[in-house]
């Protein structure tokens, strides 16, 4: 394609911040801490707690994101504790009204547990926030697609994207899983094509 | 010229140290070797049966060749049972015997080709029992011994018979289909191989089954002369017409998955060389596959369907081409694809090509073929198309958008609007070619920019469905792709512009204005997640505004397009102001201005007309960044190059 070359140069805007190190953190009761459980006795308590604790820098990260939330696992909503309003009632908590994220999209597969009213819940966190500041130029928007698997057989991990940082999660996104698992973040998604392929399960998805 | 694929090798001889095992084998076997045959052709038994009457044969005969090649042995009476009994009875008692034995099933391919080597009438009897046996497959009659590869075949069957983008399919290369699956009839089915294309064409082509087919043409291909270009072209010669003269598909599958497999085997080259060749292998690289594709496109052109397979295989080539961002640094743009659709328009020449895209065609076909006529008509290959029926699609009502019309443009709009990552990116330019070429282009497009009010009203104050933010995401994507096609015209009539006075310039200056109240419109009114995209859609403009000024550009500078004067508006000092109240904006601007060669000391004159400080910008912009770096995100390097030009400069 020879032809129709841009020859005009845009400054790209400024890239939002990505932590400066990468790191990886294990999830647990007390949050995550970046070292495997020191004990027996902590992974038993994780493992038989009645609502395992998220990572809580992954919590911070979705509450402090300024433009996107774009999150890809298929037991996202569903714990293994088959309680799946709780989780939608977590991550709910995390979307508070004074978020700057407009672009918060969940990629999920379906699960008979989780009706469309509980879903709705996101739909009704939207229009609470874009009620608290309707003089903010821009919507916020929270989509959820429940037919990852339907659509999609050839994904095996779970991952997410805030802002431009790319979190690679061992088990549910979050870090929500009961069992030893781990998530490393500080990857830069647009350098590792994660924005792209996220769409494009997206669209894979409609 | 005898042209071979990139990587292409010499078949191999696989049979070669079996015909010599055969030729010791032939003189010494044991009186009992036709027995045993005449068991496995004629009796029901077991691998277990045969293995005791082989280690029987044994026994009594004693001889340490036996003992040392008794799979061999065993392997043979299965090759000579299937010369003595050429029935699919007798192929599924060896398929079984395979199913339980990895050494006899990768032994049987060599042996039978040696026997067939050996004797002209084993050949001819192990060619039949193939096409017996792919008659079979075809009719589901034949059967694996593994449940799973059975279950897969009839899923992807009933996946094929419900898809109702068959064609689409095929040019996905059949996706996530494991071309392993009928690998049990290797042994027997690489003896197509034999065939002359024209008659393993006419075979074929009996078959709809494009899984079976696919498999096949891995199970010949494999070490084979099948896998030699010369073949490929005498199949795709051959191969049974697939498109009718309006460009609509017949349902035969064998064309378009040789033309498949020739790209793949060109794109994994170009992958192969990509990730390990120097610039030196990279370049000579490109040479050998602009030759095979000019070769490829040679030998598709002498079919009898040619016009109509290359309207349809060029809309699928430009679908992966426009699916490449130039800004995408993560994977490189595969420029098989160029090449490839460049060959075609070089045979498209002085032909009456197919102007619009069949009945049968995918939603998203329509498009992406006006974009592939565009690109031939913009290269000089064919006439600008004829662009009134895309057009039309625009001429929309809030009506029209909950019914036919409205679902109809969504659709041929969505691809191309997934794909569209820059401004105004490569799918705009071609759309906007055949209007930029037609007489009076600006009030083609303010036309149609009035005329699809119907989507600004939708994108300010929804549809009234019950999605409305969807409805209104995508009437605000048509409408951004309908600006970046008036942008695309802008730019690619900006380079005819040589004197500000000229009646060309002059409607550029009217197109520029209409651009700008767009863009200022849209930002008001557009809440969704475009937002941004408007924002950027300023900054263009403004950079075209700055540098296509007369006075503006460096002097001395060749081939710069002449449109601005200085009172021309929107003025660059309205632009400056326009981004003045959004500190973050007004640096990325200015940054952009810096970048595109421009005289620095009219830049200060307009920034002080616009009673810009570079000094405060700077400062609240540090600031801003300090009190929150992730709201307001700042380029250290930027600043300072912005600093060092501008600030030394006063």
């Amino acid at each position: 394609m020879k032809n129709f070359k841009n020859k005009i140069t845009i400054s790209e805007k400024s890239a939002l911040p990505i932590p400066a190190e990468k790191e990886i953190l294990w999830a647990g009761q007390d949050g995550g801490c970046g070292h495997f459980p020191a004990s027996k006795s902590n992974i038993i308590y994780r493992k038989y707690a009645p609502d395992p604790t998220p990572i809580y820098a992954f919590r911070d990260a979705v509450i402090k994101a300024q433009e996107r939330i774009w999150m890809v696992d298929e037991y996202l909503l569903v714990s293994e504790k088959r309680k799946p309003n709780n989780r939608i009632e977590t991550i709910s908590t995390w979307l508070q009204n004074d978020i700057n994220a407009n672009d918060i999209r969940l990629l999920t597969k379906h699960h008979d547990e989780i009706d469309i009213d509980a879903l709705d819940k996101f739909k009704l966190r939207a229009d609470a926030i874009n009620n608290s500041r309707p003089r903010n130029p821009v919507k916020c928007n929270i989509e959820i697609k429940t037919n990852l698997s339907n659509k999609i057989d050839y994904l095996h991990d779970r991952f997410a994207i805030i802002d431009d940082e790319l979190w690679h999660f061992g088990a549910t996104v979050g870090g929500f899983h009961s069992s030893v698992n781990a998530v490393s973040r500080g990857w830069r998604a647009s350098e590792h094509g994660a924005i792209e392929f996220f769409e494009f399960l997206w669209k894979e998805c409609e | 010229m005898y042209m071979q694929w990139p990587n292409e090798q010499k078949p191999l001889d696989q049979s070669s140290t079996f015909k010599e095992i055969y030729s010791s084998f032939s003189k010494q076997l044991p009186k009992e070797f036709e027995e045993i045959v005449s068991w496995v052709a004629n009796q029901d038994g077991d691998l277990l049966q045969l293995e005791e009457e082989v280690t029987n044969v044994i026994g009594k005969n004693n001889s340490s060749y036996l003992i040392e090649d008794k799979y061999l042995f065993t392997t043979w009476i299965c090759a000579e049972a299937l010369y003595l009994a050429p029935t699919l009875n007798t192929w599924k008692k060896i398929k079984s015997f395979l199913y339980h034995s990895s050494v006899i099933e990768h032994d049987l391919p060599s042996v039978m080709r040696s026997l067939a080597e050996s004797k002209a009438e084993i050949l001819k009897a192990y060619m039949l029992l193939a096409k017996e046996a792919f008659s079979a497959l075809d009719n589901d009659t034949l059967k694996s011994n593994s449940s799973h590869s059975n279950e897969e075949r009839s899923n992807y069957l009933l996946h094929w018979e419900n898809n109702n983008n068959k064609l689409e399919e095929l040019w996905w290369g059949l996706r996530h289909w494991n071309e392993m699956n009928y690998w049990d009839e290797y042994s027997l089915l690489h003896f197509f191989s034999e065939l002359e294309p024209n008659e393993l064409m006419t075979t074929l082509s009996q078959s709809k089954n494009p899984y079976l087919l696919q498999s096949l043409f891995v199970m010949i291909d494999a070490g084979g002369n099948f896998s030699q270009f010369h073949m490929w072209g005498k199949c795709i010669a051959a191969a049974p017409v697939a498109f009718e003269d309006d460009g609509s598909w017949n349902g035969s599958v064998i064309a378009p998955l040789l033309l498949v497999e020739a790209v793949s085997r060109l794109l994994n080259s170009e992958q192969d060389t990509l990730y390990s060749g120097n610039l030196t292998e990279v370049e000579i690289l490109k040479k050998d596959i602009s030759s095979i594709a000019k070769n490829i496109v040679d030998v598709v052109s002498k079919r009898k369907d040619a016009l109509a397979l290359f309207s349809r295989w060029t809309t699928w080539l430009m679908r992966q081409d426009l699916s490449y961002s130039p800004n995408d640094n993560t994977k490189a743009k595969p420029f098989v694809i160029d090449i490839l659709i460049d060959a075609i328009g070089s045979k498209l020449k002085n032909k009456t090509v197919i102007q619009k895209t069949s009945s049968d065609a995918g939603l998203w076909e329509p498009w992406c073929y006006q974009c592939v006529l565009a690109y031939y008509a913009s290269n000089g290959f064919i006439d600008p198309p004829v662009n009134q029926l895309f057009i039309d699609e625009w001429n929309i009502s809030i009506d029209d958008w909950c019914g036919d019309k409205g679902e109809l443009l969504r659709q041929h709009a969505s691809l191309l609007i997934t794909f569209s990552k820059d401004t105004p990116g490569m799918a705009a330019n071609l759309l906007a070619y055949p209007i930029a070429q037609a007489e009076l282009p600006t009030d083609v497009w303010i036309n149609i920019w009035n005329n699809i009010y119907a989507l600004r009203e939708i994108v300010e104050y929804g549809d009234g469905s019950s999605e409305e933010y969807q409805s209104q995401t995508e009437a605000s994507n048509l409408l951004f792709l309908m600006f970046r096609i008036g942008l695309a015209i802008f730019d690619q009539r900006a380079e005819q512009c040589k004197a500000i006075s000229s009646s060309i310039s002059r409607e550029q200056v009217m197109l520029f204005d209409k651009l700008s109240s767009a863009s200022r419109e849209m930002r008001e009114i557009d809440s969704t997640l475009n937002y941004d995209a408007w924002k950027n859609a300023s900054l263009h403009l403004s950079i075209r505004r700055c540098i296509w000024e007369q006075q503006f550009s460096k002097p001395l500078q060749e081939n710069i397009p002449c449109i601005f004067s200085e009172k021309d508006t929107p003025t660059i000092q309205a632009h400056l102001l326009n981004a003045k109240s959004d500190v973050m904006e007004l640096l990325q601007l200015l940054q952009s201005i810096l970048m595109n060669d421009i005289d620095i000391t009219k830049l200060q004159v307009e920034l002080d007309s616009a009673s810009i400080n570079i000094n405060n910008v700077l400062d609240e912009a540090k600031q801003l960044n300090q009190y929150n770096e992730r709201k307001y995100p700042v380029d250290q390097e930027q600043l300072k190059i912005i600093e060092s030009m501008l600030v030394k400069a006063v």
